[in-house]
């Protein structure tokens, strides 16, 4: 579960910004901005479950609330 | 051990960082965020084991069962904004990490208010 996940990321991270250099270079910015939109939401969504399954961890074991 | 794994995912979460900065992604951050929760989260399972034997301990002890669990609430808490406001040194804002560690030791003081004016009135009905 875990390294692949930092993987994932980091794919996702690189292959936007190679997207991005390209449309860059053939003057299409605004779909750069959208694809670094896009590529960023995807992102989030995963950060945001992986932090949750954290704190619902934490609280198990911390036995809080 | 367990200390090799969370070595090697350490230093791939760093690699991935150094080379999303040099295509300057927006994502370096948050892939240094993510390798900070994966490897909290092979160790989790020791803090349990750890606050089991510390509970048990506390009630061979005869400890209010309700100060343990406020410790263990205040260590929680501790964490948890330590975990965030570092995240935002990392990514610069030292600013708005100031502010939840303010947030972090004013909701510890809040929370362990009952249990000093517990020790409070103790140390009253022993002068009185």
């Amino acid at each position: 579960m875990d390294i692949n996940i930092i993987f994932k990321i980091a794919a996702v991270g690189l292959i936007t910004a190679i997207i991005n250099q390209v449309l860059k270079k053939s003057d299409k910015d605004e779909i750069a901005m959208l694809v670094t939109l896009a590529g960023l939401v995807t992102v989030l969504i995963m950060v945001v479950n992986m932090i949750g399954q954290l704190f619902d961890t934490l609280k198990t074991v911390f036995g809080m609330y | 051990m367990e200390i090799f794994k969370i070595a090697a995912i350490a230093l791939i979460t760093a690699f991935c960082v150094l080379v999303l900065r040099e295509v300057k992604s927006e994502l370096a951050p948050i892939v240094a965020l993510a390798g900070g929760v994966v490897v909290l989260l092979s160790v989790i399972n020791y803090f349990s084991d750890v606050f089991s034997v510390i509970s048990s301990v506390a009630k061979k002890a005869g400890l209010a069962t309700s100060v343990v669990t406020l410790l263990f609430k205040v260590i929680a808490i501790g964490y948890i904004t330590e975990f965030s406001s570092s995240i935002m040194d990392d990514m610069g804002l030292s600013s708005l990490s100031d502010k939840v560690t303010l947030a972090g030791k004013l909701i510890i003081v809040a929370v362990s208010l009952p249990v000093v004016v517990q020790l409070f009135n103790f140390i009253a009905g022993l002068l009185a």
